[in-house]
């Protein structure tokens, strides 16, 4: 059974232009699924509707959300805390936000546990222990007891993976889990993320705006632009090929990594991604791109999926015809 | 436990966290020791009346109009101040902080119910309220003490709800409802103890607050009239001030030191609770 199926999603405030729609995802068992795309095109909301922890004035307008064959939108706000906890956990972008200040690193962890599996305080500590060492912390008994500000912010992300996979949770959605963190020390975080992922064969939903980081940890990349998918399917084939404009866009954008005085300037799609209430007719990003054409106006490209798992949204793919 | 010990210590170091800490002492061991000291208590009439202090070396700071003597009922007074500022800071602690904690998590027509109920309390001249509230059910130390809580809570409420509001939108918050943390356990176990810097730091303003407030009261004539405060021997003073203005001072001198000492230990609280104050030395 497919581990998450999101089923044509729509997002938004109650009377105006919805922030995410059309939008469909599936991630594997085992399987990592890199969600990119520009500030402001929903990913974070994305996920927050899968946790069922949208803010107040947004809501699931239409579509489906299945964890494991369980729709969980209609469940009762106890069933769908309880399966939060149980089979899905959460990676966030800023560490320092995502501890508690003034509490243990100990006591966060052994919290989980003692709320989900109903631990004694002796149980949960020894698990704190295995965790604080499966997520490769040294000296992990003396840190037990350290308070988050003690800490580097690597050592700090090592912990929020440590409380997300506590209950080991068959899902896990990590929302840009290196962006506030240096090169270095992002590197030993996705490997660390790579291999727990392997090992627990864990579904993991990446959410990065950085397409060098995709192509390290995803299997499978999906696109957003305002709202909705563009382009999906292998990490390798999409970033070699892509076919939809937007796509080529993001990837020659990337810094070539030359520091010569005479390298080329970075390139840039011109114009921004407009917000959901300007959202115009026909294709979304058709003002911004070098492609568009007449039909692009007059009509929104359907996403159209090849039998190879390959989509694309875009009246005049690039490459086209060659397969995937 | 440990945290508490740790933060007497920090506030030790601190000059004026030492003064304060040092003049509340003392006045708590007045309270504590006036039964042993003066086991007849503060109303006895010991000496003649209208006694100058300096006067006699028997009554140093001198007796009022019925020839009590000074120093007993500053003594028992002190009883008095402390229990009606703790108590009335701490009632007005409670809920302004459950007030101000559930506007500020749960946000919509609670919050504004909530934060429209504490507009209402702060329009009215906070006194004015205490006075009437005294004046309507009668003076006694309980009535008292609601009356000094019920005008002080709002300003809690205030500050709390702002701290709330800005850490709600933290992670850590998302992460416990991950968990499956209820609300109650989230606002309550999570979030407040985040907020208790300024909480504490405003709670020592606020027994200070209360005490002023108790004896003003007391001074007007609404104190409870079963109990010798500050507030009685400046009431007594009050109708003596052109021939005996030391009935005045002696208790003021009191209420001064003990009110100067909670506010220095507040100002300590605030530099030793501020991680960003601290390394500004």
């Amino acid at each position: 059974m497919t581990l998450l199926h999101i089923d044509n999603l729509r997002v938004g405030p109650g009377r105006s232009a919805p922030i995410v729609e059309e939008l469909t995802l599936t991630v594997e068992r085992g399987e990592t699924v890199g969600l990119v795309g520009e500030s402001g095109c929903g990913k974070s909301l994305t996920a927050l509707s899968i946790m069922g922890l949208l803010p107040e004035n947004l809501r699931v307008r239409q579509g489906r959300i299945l964890l494991e064959g369980q729709e969980i939108q209609s469940l009762p706000q106890r069933k769908l805390r309880h399966l939060r906890g149980e089979k899905m956990g959460m990676i966030f972008q800023e560490p320092l936000t995502a501890l508690n200040p003034v509490m243990t690193v100990g006591s966060q962890i052994t919290e989980v546990l003692r709320t989900h599996r109903g631990l004694s305080a002796n149980a949960a500590r020894a698990r704190a222990l295995e965790l604080l060492t499966l997520v490769k912390i040294p000296d992990a008994e003396a840190r037990l007891n350290d308070y988050p500000h003690q800490m580097s912010g690597g050592m700090r992300q090592r912990v929020v993976i440590a409380i997300a996979l506590a209950c080991s949770p068959s899902l896990l959605i990590a929302d840009e889990p290196t962006t506030a963190l240096d090169v270095t020390v992002q590197a030993q975080i996705l490997r660390l993320l790579k291999q727990l992922q392997q090992e627990e064969n864990l579904g993991l939903l990446f959410i990065t705006h950085d397409l060098g980081v995709v192509r390290q940890v995803a299997d499978r990349i999906v696109v957003m632009y305002a709202g909705s998918v563009v382009e999906e399917g292998r990490v390798d084939a999409v970033l070699d090929a892509p076919r939809h404009p937007y796509t080529a866009g993001l990837i020659a954008a990337r810094p070539q990594g030359s520091f010569a005085a005479g390298a080329p300037r970075l390139a840039d799609i011109a114009g921004s991604v407009p917000a959901p209430e300007a959202r115009p007719d026909g294709c979304v990003f058709r003002a911004r791109c070098p492609r568009a054409q007449s039909r692009c106006e007059a009509e929104r490209p359907a996403l159209v999926r090849a039998p190879t798992g390959r989509a694309t949204r875009c009246h005049f793919p690039l490459t086209e015809g060659v397969p995937a | 436990m440990r945290g508490a010990l740790s933060l007497l210590g920090r506030l030790a170091r601190h000059p004026s966290g030492l003064i304060g800490m040092v003049l509340i002492l003392a006045i708590v061991a007045m309270s504590a020791l006036a039964g042993i000291l003066y086991p007849d208590g503060p109303w006895t009439m010991a000496g003649p009346p209208r006694l100058w202090p300096g006067a006699d070396p028997r009554f140093p700071l001198g007796t009022d109009t019925f020839g009590r003597d000074l120093i007993p009922a500053l003594f028992y007074g002190a009883r008095v101040s402390l229990l009606v500022g703790v108590s009335a800071a701490g009632a007005a602690l409670v809920i302004g902080t459950v007030v101000g904690a559930i506007a500020g998590y749960w946000g919509g027509w609670v919050d504004d119910a909530l934060m429209r109920l504490t507009d209402a309390f702060q329009t009215v001249p906070n006194f004015l309220l205490s006075i009437a509230i005294v004046g309507i059910i009668g003076a006694s130390l309980p009535v008292i003490t609601f009356a000094i809580a019920i005008v002080a809570w709002p300003m809690i409420a205030r500050l709390v709800r702002a701290d709330v509001l800005r850490l709600r939108t933290y992670d850590f918050v998302q992460s416990c409802k991950i968990i499956g943390m209820s609300d109650l356990r989230i606002v309550f176990q999570q979030i407040l103890p985040n907020c208790l810097a300024p909480i504490i730091v405003t709670a020592s303003v606020l027994v200070a607050n209360s005490i002023i407030v108790e004896a003003s009261l007391a001074f007007l004539g609404l104190g409870d009239p079963n109990v010798m405060s500050w507030g009685t021997v400046l009431n007594i003073g009050r109708q003596e001030l052109r021939n005996g203005w030391y009935l005045t001072a002696v208790p003021a001198v009191a209420l001064v030191l003990t009110v100067m000492s909670l506010n220095l230990i507040g100002d300590a609280l605030n530099d030793v609770l501020n991680p960003r104050l601290k390394e500004r030395k």
